[in-house]
């Protein structure tokens, strides 16, 4: 902003007669009268300035759910969808939907959630099943992940146009506030689903993998030959370190899978009671504005990320027996635990095994059992042998 | 985030090439290459270990981009 100084104020008045000055000053009276009058008129304009701008990022946050849509139509063909009724086909996948249990009564809520759940996917790879009928297990559960992105890209597409909409049925200025506020949160997260596309059809590990690699590298750094299928979509591999024995559990891979570890931890417990000397999670963390992706902390508790019914089986089982429950993490963003695993993240799985080696001589005697799981989608990772 | 950013986000993501970084189970060695198609970490993969000729397996899998900032 230029500051003038007194003598070119006094000259720039004298650029004016009085009469064209007192007119100026009628003009600004008027108008500021007018906006008293109507105080409608500047808001609605700027109403309709914001809605303007929020239609322009709209138009990216739908052009993410018709890419999303485009892929999953592809990967259907792909695995012997029909052509003619695609649109029908995807169009029927992104609108899929669960509702989760009443909570007003919260007794038994956990066990219903898990019903839910195991329905929930039940459901959508039957239908995924039916859309491609050539697709085997294993490319069902990569399908089904494709799938879940495209779910996702439109549903956030639906909640900004919601909201959009909403503001401009109503006119309502704050309602169009709110929605441009959130607008760059929702590309955001839009972009890095969409990131995530690219991961699934090629089978390419993401952010959330980090656990499942850390199993798999171990599986390969103790020369573990056999892994068993434990059931709920687990694999466990048996090594012996320095006398002591580790129980490795992971997801089934190498297709995109997380299964149900909580389920395979207690049953282990329960086969191996008091044996079990620790349980170790490990698994990708969200950090926080400002911490560095990949560094690695250690606490305790369960290391998953589930809405529940997992979690509370690894801390019901550890309870039981009275094991302590370690957790390691990986810290990384939200938006990088969902896109293809970055090599910084990626380089700290040493790091992770030698903290978990020192852990177990710390905590585990010899001739003692470890526990040792690695929590996440297991998409990229295979099972070692 | 503008229009043209998003069409530079498309760029980056068709362009977004994954390495795999293979180990030699006999000798330690390591190569970083280009993903290919059908790989996953722990596969047994074609590639000879540059030392010791050994076959070697997928390590780890990755992206080698900058940690992602907020838009």
């Amino acid at each position: 902003m230029q500051i003038y100084r007194a003598e070119e104020v006094i000259i720039f008045q004298g650029v004016f007669d009085p009469t064209q000055i007192s007119l100026l000053w009628l003009i600004i009276f008027l108008a500021f009268i007018i906006m008293q009058l109507f105080p409608n008129i500047p808001l609605n304009w700027m109403t309709l300035r914001t809605l303007s701008k929020i239609a322009d990022r709209l138009r990216v946050l739908n052009e993410f759910d018709i890419r999303g849509r485009k892929t999953l139509a592809e990967q259907l063909k792909k695995y012997g969808g029909n052509v003619e009724k695609m649109n029908e086909y995807v169009q029927e996948i992104v609108e899929y939907f669960d509702i989760g249990p009443v909570e007003r009564d919260p007794y038994g809520i956990l066990n219903r959630l898990e019903y839910m759940l195991d329905l929930s996917r039940y459901r959508f790879k039957s239908i995924l099943k039916t859309y491609a009928p050539n697709a085997d297990e294993e490319s069902l559960s990569t399908l089904e992940n494709t799938a879940a992105v495209a779910n996702i890209l439109h549903l956030i597409n639906k909640i900004g146009r919601h909201y959009y909409n909403l503001a401009k049925k109503f006119k309502n200025f704050y309602i169009a506030q709110q929605i441009e506020f959130i607008m760059p949160l929702l590309i955001d997260l839009a972009k890095n689903y969409y990131k995530a596309l690219p991961a699934t059809t090629q089978q390419i590990p993401i952010g959330d993998a980090i656990g499942p690699m850390v199993i798999a590298n171990m599986f390969k750094k103790y020369g573990v030959k056999e892994v068993v299928d434990v059931g709920n979509e687990m694999i466990m591999g048996e090594a012996l370190f320095e006398n002591r024995r580790l129980l490795l559990l992971k997801a089934k891979g190498p297709a995109g899978r997380v299964g149900k570890p909580g389920a395979a931890v207690r049953q282990l417990v329960e086969s191996y009671k008091e044996l079990i000397k620790v349980i170790i999670t490990i698994d990708a963390a969200s950090k926080l504005e400002g911490e560095e992706t990949g560094s690695i902390a250690q606490g305790i508790g369960a290391a998953i990320g589930d809405p529940g019914p997992e979690k509370f089986k690894i801390e019901e089982a550890a309870l039981t027996y009275r094991i302590p429950l370690i957790a390691i993490i990986i810290k990384q963003g939200f938006n990088e635990a969902i896109s293809p695993m970055l090599k910084q993240i990626a380089t700290k799985v040493d790091e992770v095994i030698d903290k978990v080696e020192k852990l177990v001589r710390e905590m585990v005697p010899e001739g003692g059992i470890a526990l040792i799981v690695g929590i996440g989608n297991t998409l990229g990772v295979g099972n070692g042998a | 985030m503008s229009l043209r950013e998003i069409a530079e986000t498309f760029k980056e993501i068709a362009n977004m090439k994954p390495l795999s970084l293979l180990k030699c189970p006999v000798c330690g060695e390591s190569v970083e290459r280009s993903y290919k198609e059908g790989e996953y970490v722990t596969k047994t993969v074609e590639d000879k270990c540059p030392k010791c000729s050994n076959p070697m397996y997928v390590k780890l899998i990755y992206v080698n981009i900058p940690p992602q900032q907020p838009s």
